[in-house]
Parts: C-alpha cells; sequence; structure tokens
C-alpha cells in the first residue's frame, strides 16, 4: 500500500523533478563551460578578491584564488548559491504541495477515506520526496564530473561525493521545516510564504555576519552558514556540526510534521 | 438488537467558541439507507467528517462497525465507501488511474463493471470530464471493492433526473446486496424516495430521527377555508393550528394533529369552499427545520 503511495507522489511529480534537474544540470555545464577562459585569468581575479574587503569575498563564499581549481570555481558560483537556492525552491514547493496543497485543492478527502493510516499517508509523502531530492542531488552534483571531463578538466571526483552528502541533508532539512508546515497549514501559498521568508532572513544573516564583525555570531542562525560548500569540494571537508544539525533538524521536523498531520482536523 | 452499524455518542465539535455540532447522538443500522437532512449550515458535512476521522470531535465518540473512528479508522475504514459533497479528483488522471492507485489501496479492486454500467469512459482526463461523469466517476471510486457502507455527502448534487434515477436504482440494489448507506442531501424527494429512516439536525443538533413510515404517517393537514362572510381570526388558533395565509374572507392552516376542532370552527361560517389535505413530505421535513 506504501509503496504504490510513494509511486503515485513520485509519478505525479516527475515533471517539477525532471524540471529542477534539468536546470540544475544546464546551470553546472555552463559554468563548466565557462571555466576554462576564466581560468587564464586567475592571477588578476585573485588580486581583484584581495583588493575587496575581507568579509565581502567571505560572504558570498568565495575565496581569493576561488579560480585555481574547477572545484574552487564552481563551489563559489553554483554550489555556494545557485544551487542551494534550486534546492530550497525544489524542495519547499514539494512540501508545499504533498499536505497543505492536496487540502487546498480537497484531493486528500478520497485519500483520507481509504483504510491507511494518516502516518502512511504522510510518510510515503516523505519517503517519495527524498527518492526525488536523491535523484535531483545526485544528478545536479555529480553531473560536473562528465561536464569537466567533457571540457578535458581536472576533477577531484571524490569532493563531488561529500559535496552530495552536505547537499542531501540540507534538502531534507529544508523539506522537513517545509512538510511540518505543510501538515500544519491548508494553504500552500503560506508554507512557500513562512519558509521562503525564514530562509531568505537567513541569507540576509549569514551575509550580514560576515560583513560585520561585531554581529558575526548572527551566521550561526544561517543555515547557509552550515551549508559550506567550498570546504566539502575543494578540502573534501565534512563540518560535523553542519552535519549533525542537518540530521537532527531532518528527523525533529519530520516528527512534528507527522505529530501535527496524524492529530490535526482536516475539512475537507 | 444488532449493533448499530454508525454510532455517535454525544459527540461536539467546537471550532474555537463557535458548536459545529452539539451532542449528537445518532445511530444507524445495518441494510438500511438512512437519510441525514437539515438546513445549510446545520451541522451535516461536520458530522460526516466525525464519522470520517477528518475532524476529530472535541467530546464524545464515533464508533463506525463497532469500531472507535479515531483509534481503529483504517479496519473501519476497509469497509466503508466515501462520496464527499465535492468530490474533488485529481485533474490530470483519467478514472483509470483513480481505479487503479485506489484500488491498490483496496486489494486491487476496480471499478469497470460500475463504470461500463455508468457508460463512463475511464481513459479520459478528469479535467476534461463534465461534472455528471465527474460524479459518476466519484460514485464508483466509492463503491470500489464492494463496501459494507456507503457515506455520501449529497451523491445527486447537480446532476440530470436520469442520473439521479440511475443512482437512486444504484443505492437500491446496494441495499438489496446487504449494504448499509448514510446519504446527507437537502433533495427531499430523493430522500422520500430512497431511505428507510432519517434524521435532522438543526443547529448543530439533532432534532429528529424517525423512519419514514412514521414521518408519512404524521397527522398534518393543510386546511383551506373560503367564506362569504368576514372570518375572525381567534376562531382558527390554537396551540396546533398555524395560520398561512389570512384575508377577510379566506384562511389557509397547518393543522397538527386531530382537525376536528378546525372543521367545527369552519362550520360556524357560511362555507364557500373548505378543502382538507395532507401535508407533503416536504412541510413534515420543513416542520423540523423551523
Amino acid at each position: 500500500m506504501t509503496s504504490a503511495m510513494i509511486w503515485k507522489e513520485v509519478k505525479d511529480r516527475r515533471v517539477s523533478l525532471v524540471a529542477y534537474t534539468v536546470a540544475g544540470m544546464g546551470l553546472v555545464l555552463m559554468y563548466v563551460a565557462l571555466y576554462p577562459s576564466l581560468q587564464g585569468q586567475a592571477a588578476t581575479y585573485a588580486k581583484l578578491m584581495e583588493s575587496l574587503p575581507k568579509g565581502f569575498a567571505e560572504a558570498f563564499g568565495v575565496d581569493a584564488n576561488f579560480l585555481a581549481t574547477l572545484e574552487g570555481y564552481i563551489a563559489s558560483e553554483m554550489f555556494s548559491f545557485m544551487w542551494p537556492l534550486l534546492a530550497i525552491f525544489y524542495m519547499v514547493s514539494r512540501a508545499g504541495g504533498a499536505i497543505a496543497g492536496e487540502i487546498e485543492k480537497g484531493t486528500i478527502g478520497t485519500l483520507l477515506s481509504q483504510p491507511v493510516t494518516r502516518s502512511s499517508i504522510y510518510w510515503a509523502k516523505v519517503y517519495a520526496a527524498i527518492i526525488s531530492l536523491l535523484i535531483f542531488t545526485f544528478a545536479t552534483i555529480l553531473t560536473t564530473i562528465p561536464f569537466a571531463l567533457l571540457f578535458k578538466l581536472k576533477v577531484d571526483t571524490l569532493n563531488y561525493f561529500t559535496l552530495t552528502i552536505v547537499g542531501l541533508l540540507f534538502g531534507l532539512a529544508v523539506y522537513g521545516f517545509a512538510i511540518m508546515l505543510s501538515s500544519l497549514s491548508s494553504d500552500k501559498t503560506k508554507v512557500y510564504g513562512i519558509t521562503g521568508g525564514l530562509l531568505f532572513s537567513m541569507y540576509v544573516a549569514n551575509v550580514v555576519s560576515a560583513l560585520t564583525q561585531n554581529l558575526s555570531w548572527l551566521k550561526y542562525t544561517s543555515i547557509f552558514y552550515y551549508f559550506d560548500a567550498p570546504a566539502a569540494l575543494v578540502h573534501g571537508h565534512i563540518n560535523n556540526l553542519s552535519i549533525l544539525l542537518f540530521i537532527v533538524s531532518a528527523i525533529v521536523f519530520l516528527i512534528i510534521g507527522r505529530v501535527i498531520f496524524t492529530k490535526r482536523d482536516i475539512s475537507i | 438488537m444488532a449493533q448499530a452499524i454508525i454510532k455517535l455518542t454525544n459527540v461536539t465539535k467546537l471550532y474555537g467558541r463557535h458548536r459545529g455540532i452539539d451532542g449528537v447522538n445518532l445511530s444507524v443500522q445495518a441494510n438500511e439507507i438512512f437519510g441525514f437532512l437539515g438546513p445549510n449550515g446545520a451541522g451535516k458535512t461536520t458530522t460526516i467528517r466525525c464519522i470520517m476521522d477528518f475532524i476529530r470531535p472535541s467530546q464524545g465518540s464515533v464508533k463506525v462497525f463497532g469500531k472507535d473512528m479515531h483509534t481503529n479508522s483504517v479496519q473501519a475504514k476497509a469497509k466503508i465507501g466515501f462520496l464527499p459533497a465535492d468530490s474533488m479528483l485529481y485533474p490530470k488522471w483519467t478514472g483509470q488511474d483513480h481505479s487503479d492507485y485506489y484500488g491498490n489501496l483496496r486489494s486491487n479492486a476496480n471499478i469497470s463493471e460500475l463504470a461500463n454500467r455508468l457508460d463512463l469512459d475511464l481513459n479520459v482526463q478528469v479535467r476534461h470530464l463534465s461534472t455528471g461523469n465527474k460524479q459518476k466517476l466519484a460514485l464508483a471510486l466509492a463503491m470500489l471493492g464492494k463496501p459494507d457502507l456507503l457515506i455520501m455527502d449529497e451523491p445527486t448534487k447537480g446532476l440530470d433526473p436520469l442520473l439521479q434515477q440511475e443512482i437512486y436504482n444504484i443505492l437500491h440494489e446496494y441495499k438489496r446486496g446487504g449494504g448499509t448507506v448514510f446519504v446527507s442531501s437537502h433533495n427531499l424527494p430523493e430522500v422520500e424516495k430512497i431511505c428507510d429512516r432519517v434524521g435532522v439536525i438543526k443547529d448543530g443538533t439533532i432534532v429528529a430521527s424517525e423512519t419514514m413510515q412514521s414521518i408519512r404517517a404524521k397527522s398534518i393537514h393543510i386546511v383551506t377555508v373560503s367564506t362569504t362572510n368576514k372570518i375572525a381570526l381567534d376562531d382558527f388558533k390554537s396551540p396546533k393550528t398555524e395560520i398561512i395565509h389570512y384575508s377577510e374572507k379566506h384562511i389557509i392552516l397547518k393543522v397538527h394533529g386531530n382537525i376536528n376542532p378546525t372543521v367545527q370552527a369552519a362550520s360556524r361560517y357560511k362555507l364557500k369552499d373548505l378543502e382538507v389535505t395532507h401535508a407533503n413530505l416536504e412541510d413534515i421535513f420543513l416542520e423540523y427545520y423551523r
């Protein structure tokens, strides 16, 4: 029964999965294709970056030598901003449509009248989202390797897998928060609005903390501080605190979402 | 007495300070078609949502097939087919997609037989179906896997008379096959046609629960009196008489129970016309609504 519900979720949302994945892969291809022409100007860019205030480069996840390697470049350009943005849009839209969207449209009524528990409905939606997140993350991060080889660029293969793990957990934490809100609401735009507003505030907090010395503590309140793409991709380093935070928050949000969904009134 | 298929005991549902339903007691016996009536906002849908465990009562208990719908709803729902008031199906799915999906959740049942009977094409996407065909699909899905109990919220809303008749036939056949039906409706002639017993809800409270036979037997008469002389209104006033229309030489009354005092009052006048008719079922239902 649960597998039928998981399959239904994956099948129903395959178009958005393909769209986000293709968009992500297209961006990766664009950045990889641009890299050879920028690589030759690495020294000029390094001088330029050094002339900027220290916090400015940090705020946007850019290292002075970011053009020295493909990993440094693509981590700064793609995986520090564009990729998290795509992942956030995708996971929040998945979560908003899964419960609040179905309540809003009334389609959940027939499903709730079937002999399945609310808990299994909820977990089927979560599992389906995890499957989609796996496909999206693997495809959009690991696709850098064949694209780099296509342009005869050197790649540090293992580090892409490291980033994939961090990306998966980041996506899961975002999804956990959004599905928790989706379980609580009957209006998917509220899920988009609240999650979007919160994540935007976190992004601003991260930027402000890097630019303003006495507000540096703000970075700890931002999920973007913990999603350190350059560390994973350039140095193959995973911050244990980040991993722990992503895992714990994902689990806590998913469990709270499940409790809310099984206990709440659904007026359809 | 056999165990009730649906049993609501003192069910209250509060929405903040507003009471959705208040102390509802209701039971539906096996193999009966139970009509659930009431004006808009009376609490019909709230009651159905409580029965289906979509919303949880603030107080009281809901049992279906002896199972508490909050703690054991899965076992009960395996025997329930549900038709919501506004069936919201997946617009991009075909009828077959719906049948396959929900059939999978109900031991691989399918709706092809009923779809054939209803002349419903299962290969068309829902968004391309007419209102009537959407309702046919929703009905077929409610009957998926041959449930023992059908819970229907206004099943014939927006349907043409032919299709309405077909649905009545299906429900009668379903009952003959041993099924039980709980149907909410605004359509009083429909209730009269298909129901064995009715419950009437008003302002969140059950105000009547009677068999159709006892409702039909209720003695309500409409008495029309036309005279050549002026009628004194006081001659016809009584606690069991309701004046529907009054003019100088013409009066129409609704009389509950014994009509003799009214006829005797009329006989004191020079009558031009006197008509006594039984009130129709709609009038009787409206009595509860007021």
